[in-house]
C-alpha cells in the first residue's frame, strides 16, 4: 500500500464522517448455523490505517442478531467472537477463525445491510503454566507465547504468557514459539516438532516450558 | 395505717360554745400534695377535710374536691401562716352552695368524690399534713382516713455520662420521676453541692459542666425532694452521680465506606467518640453536606454530596470539637480508579494486512468492584511524529456516551504498527488518559481519569508505560492507575 493511497483513505474517511450514516444489521451463527447470542460483535474499516482506536463491541440478543447504527459510509469488515464460549475475541477472528470475514459496503445507495456473520469452529485451549528461568526457577513474566498455522507460518498470534489459557486454532496444525528478551527461544531451532500442536476445539493441553538465558545478551539488556 | 402504741398527732375543732368538738388524725408526714382521699356527704354522714402549714414559712394550700366520676372538681385555696389549719366542711359547702376560688359550686345532689390537697408553693417539698374525719349521724361513727402522698424517686443526672473534649461547657439537668403524674420532670432547680471528683479533668461548679483536660471525673449534685414512699413521703436528699470523660476526638470509622462518587441527598454517619456537643466535620474538597446531627460517639451528616470533583480514593476527614481535631482518618470515595492489564497480545489488524497491539484492560473500581458497563472515553494527546509520511490520525472515544466497558467491566484498546512509513521506527509520542464519564456517560465532560498511558507509537512497535512491544508484553494483572 502506497503513501498516497493511505492518504486517499484518510480523505474518503473524513468525507463519509461528514454524510448520512448508516445501519449494518446480522446475525451471528456457530458452524452448524446456530445463532450465537452474547456474541460479541465488531466492525472495522478495511485498509484504512488508524494508528489507535477503542475497540468497539456490539453483543447479539437472544436470537443472535445485533444492530450498528450511525456507520459512516465505507466498507468494513464484521467479525465476532464469544470468548466464554471458546469463540476467541472478534479482534482475533482472522487468525482463528476458518471463515473468510464478511465484508459491506455502506453508501447513499446502500445505506444499511444484513449479513450472517459465521464463528467457529471453537478454539483449542493451551493451558500454560508460568515460564521459568531454567537456572533460577524464577518466572519470566516477560514472556511471550506465539502462535503460527504451519500451514501459513505469516499468519501469526503473540500474547503474553502470563494469560495463562491461550485459544489455539482448532483443526489445525500450529506452531508455538515461547520467548523472552535476553533468552533462548522454544523450541529450539531444528526442534519445531516439540511445539506443533493439532487440537480439537475445547481441547486443552497443558504446558510447561523453562528458557535457558542466551549468553549472547548481556545482563543489562535482559528485561 | 399506723402500729399499735403508735403516736397519732390529732387536729381538734370546737363550735363557738366549745360544746361540740371535732378532731381528726394526721398525717405522719408532710408533703405537697396529698392524693386518693375519699368523701361522702348525705343525710346522714359529712365530711371535714383539713390541712395545715406545718412548716416554717407562709404557703398555700389547695384544697380540690373531685366528683362526677372525677369529670368535675371543687377548688379551694388560702394562704396559711406558719402553724395555720384549713377546714373545708363539706356538706356545708353543698347545702349553702359556697362558691369556691373559681366560683363554683357543688351541686346539691352531690355526695360522694374523692379529694386532693398540693402545696401551691413548695414544688418539691411541700408543707401540709392533712386529715379527713366522715360523721356517720345515725350511729355517731366517726370514720378517719388520709389519702396517700406522692413524691419523687429515680433521679438522676442528664446525661447520665458525659464524653466529650476538652473546652466545652455543657448544662446538666436534674430530672426525677414525679409519681404525682407519674412523667419524669426537671427538677433542676432543687440541685446544690455541684462538684467534680477531679477539677483538673473537668469543674462542675453549678450546673455547667466544664471539660478541662484528657482523663475520667465524676460529677455530682444534690437534691433534696420529697421521696416518693408511700404512706409517708420524707423529705429526701439524693445524690445523682455523672461519670466524666474527656477525650480527644476519634474518629473510628464510617458508613458507607466508600462512599460512591457522583451521590447526592444521602447520608454519612461518622463514628467515634470525644465528638462533645457542636463538633466540626472537615470535609475533602468535593464532598458537602447541607446538615448534621451527632452525639458524643456519632456525626449524622444529612444531605451529603460528592461531586465528580472529589478524589476517588482515600481521602482525609478529621473532626474539630473544643479546642482539640482528630488524627486523619480515611474516608473512600468510590468510582473507577485504575486498570488492571488482562492480555496484551500482537495479531493481524481486524480489516487490515498489518500488525496490531490489541491491549484489554478490566476496569476497577476503588472498592475492588468491576466498573462494569460504564461510559469511558480518552483524552489523548500526541506529540513528534517524525515520518516522511502524513499523519494517518487516529480516532478516540469521547464522553458522548458512545463507549462503555463490557459486563465484566473489559475494554479493549487498539494501536497500529505500520512498517510501511519511513524512516523505519519513525512514530510519534503519546500520552493517552483513560476516563470515565458519569453515569449518564457525557457528565462530566472530560471525564474522570482512571488510568494513564504513557509512551510511544511507533511504526515497529509500541511503548505502553515502558513495556515495549514487540518483544516485552505487559505482565496480566499489571495495574495502571490515574
Amino acid at each position: 500500500m502506497t503513501f498516497k493511497t493511505l492518504l486517499a483513505m484518510v480523505v474518503l474517511l473524513t468525507s463519509a464522517l461528514a454524510q448520512v450514516q448508516g445501519t449494518i444489521t446480522g446475525t451471528v451463527v456457530d458452524e452448524t448455523g446456530k445463532p450465537v447470542a452474547g456474541a460479541k460483535v465488531h466492525i472495522a474499516q478495511k485498509d484504512v490505517l488508524v494508528i489507535h482506536q477503542i475497540v468497539q463491541y456490539h453483543e447479539t440478543d437472544d436470537g443472535g442478531h445485533f444492530r450498528i447504527s450511525h456507520v459512516p459510509w465505507g466498507t468494513y469488515v464484521v467479525v465476532a467472537g464469544k470468548e466464554s464460549a471458546g469463540y476467541p475475541a472478534p479482534v482475533f477472528a482472522s487468525f482463528y477463525s476458518n471463515y473468510a470475514m464478511p465484508n459491506v459496503t455502506l453508501a447513499e445507495d446502500f445505506p444499511s445491510a444484513d449479513i450472517i456473520v459465521k464463528i467457529g469452529p471453537k478454539a483449542g485451549i493451551l493451558d500454560l503454566e508460568p515460564v521459568t528461568d531454567e537456572a533460577t526457577g524464577k518466572e519470566i513474566r516477560s514472556a511471550s507465547v506465539t502462535l503460527r498455522r504451519a500451514a501459513n507460518p505469516d499468519s501469526f498470534l503473540s500474547a503474553s504468557t502470563t494469560q495463562g489459557r491461550v485459544f489455539v486454532p482448532a483443526f489445525a496444525e500450529v506452531l508455538i514459539e515461547i520467548s523472552a528478551e535476553g533468552y533462548k527461544l522454544w523450541p529450539s531451532p531444528g526442534q519445531a516438532a516439540e511445539g506443533k500442536i493439532n487440537l480439537k476445539p475445547e481441547e486443552v493441553r497443558k504446558l510447561r516450558v523453562t528458557l535457558n538465558q542466551d549468553p549472547a545478551v548481556t545482563t543489562s539488556e535482559k528485561k | 395505717m399506723g402500729r399499735s402504741a403508735d403516736l397519732v398527732a390529732v387536729a381538734v375543732s370546737y363550735d363557738k360554745g366549745n360544746r361540740y368538738g371535732l378532731q381528726t388524725p394526721f398525717s405522719e408526714d408532710l408533703s405537697r400534695l396529698w392524693a386518693g382521699g375519699m368523701w361522702h356527704v348525705d343525710a346522714t354522714h359529712n365530711t371535714f377535710i383539713t390541712t395545715g402549714n406545718a412548716g416554717s414559712e407562709a404557703t398555700t394550700p389547695e384544697v380540690t374536691l373531685f366528683y362526677n366520676g372525677g369529670k368535675s372538681r371543687y377548688r379551694m385555696e388560702k394562704m396559711l401562716s406558719p402553724g395555720q389549719q384549713l377546714w373545708l366542711d363539706v356538706g356545708r359547702a353543698i347545702r349553702d352552695q359556697v362558691p369556691d376560688s373559681d366560683g363554683h359550686t357543688l351541686p346539691p345532689a352531690t355526695m360522694t368524690g374523692s379529694y386532693e390537697l398540693r402545696d401551691l408553693d413548695h414544688a418539691t417539698v411541700g408543707q401540709l399534713y392533712e386529715g379527713k374525719l366522715v360523721i356517720d349521724k345515725t350511729y355517731g361513727h366517726a370514720a378517719y382516713g388520709c389519702g396517700s402522698c406522692c413524691g419523687y424517686d429515680a433521679v438522676v443526672l442528664d446525661p447520665s455520662s458525659y464524653g466529650g473534649p476538652p473546652g466545652i461547657d455543657s448544662d446538666d439537668y436534674i430530672y426525677a420521676n414525679d409519681t404525682c403524674v407519674g412523667e419524669q420532670v426537671d427538677v433542676t432547680d432543687s440541685g446544690y453541692g455541684w462538684a467534680s471528683s477531679d477539677t483538673a479533668v473537668a469543674t462542675l461548679p453549678s450546673r455547667t459542666l466544664h471539660t478541662v483536660a484528657v482523663g475520667s471525673a465524676t460529677g455530682s449534685t444534690l437534691a433534696k425532694l420529697q421521696w416518693a414512699h408511700p404512706p409517708s413521703c420524707p423529705t429526701q436528699t439524693f445524690g445523682p452521680e455523672q461519670p466524666v470523660t474527656v477525650q480527644k476526638p476519634t474518629i473510628t470509622s464510617f458508613d458507607p465506606n466508600p462512599i460512591m462518587i457522583g451521590v447526592s441527598g444521602t447520608s454519612l454517619t461518622i463514628n467515634g467518640s470525644g465528638f462533645g456537643t457542636s463538633p466540626t466535620v472537615n470535609l475533602p474538597s468535593g464532598i458537602n453536606s447541607t446538615g448534621q446531627g451527632s452525639t458524643d460517639s456519632q456525626i449524622v451528616m444529612q444531605g451529603v454530596s460528592v461531586s465528580f470533583s472529589a478524589k476517588i480514593g482515600s481521602n482525609n476527614v478529621t473532626v474539630t470539637a473544643g479546642s482539640q481535631t482528630s488524627a486523619p482518618a480515611s474516608l473512600g470515595i468510590n468510582g473507577p480508579n485504575q486498570m488492571v492489564v488482562q492480555s496484551d497480545t500482537i495479531a493481524t489488524c481486524v480489516g487490515a494486512p498489518y500488525q496490531c497491539r490489541f491491549v484489554s484492560y478490566t476496569v476497577e473500581n476503588y472498592d475492588g468492584t468491576l466498573a462494569a458497563n460504564i461510559p469511558i472515553a480518552e483524552n489523548i494527546s500526541f506529540s513528534g511524529y517524525n515520518c516522511q509520511q502524513a499523519n494517518p490520525g487516529s480516532t478516540t472515544a469521547q464522553c458522548n456516551a458512545q463507549y462503555t466497558t463490557d459486563g465484566g467491566g473489559n475494554l479493549t484498546d487498539e494501536w497500529a504498527m505500520y512498517t510501511g512509513f519511513t524512516p523505519a521506527g519513525c512514530g510519534e509520542n503519546l500520552t493517552d488518559h483513560w476516563q470515565w464519564c458519569g453515569p449518564t456517560g457525557n457528565n462530566p465532560d472530560p471525564g474522570i481519569t482512571f488510568g494513564t498511558l504513557v509512551g510511544y507509537s511507533h511504526t515497529a512497535s509500541t511503548d505502553i508505560n515502558g513495556f515495549i512491544n514487540p518483544p516485552n508484553k505487559i505482565p496480566t494483572g499489571t495495574v495502571f492507575g490515574p
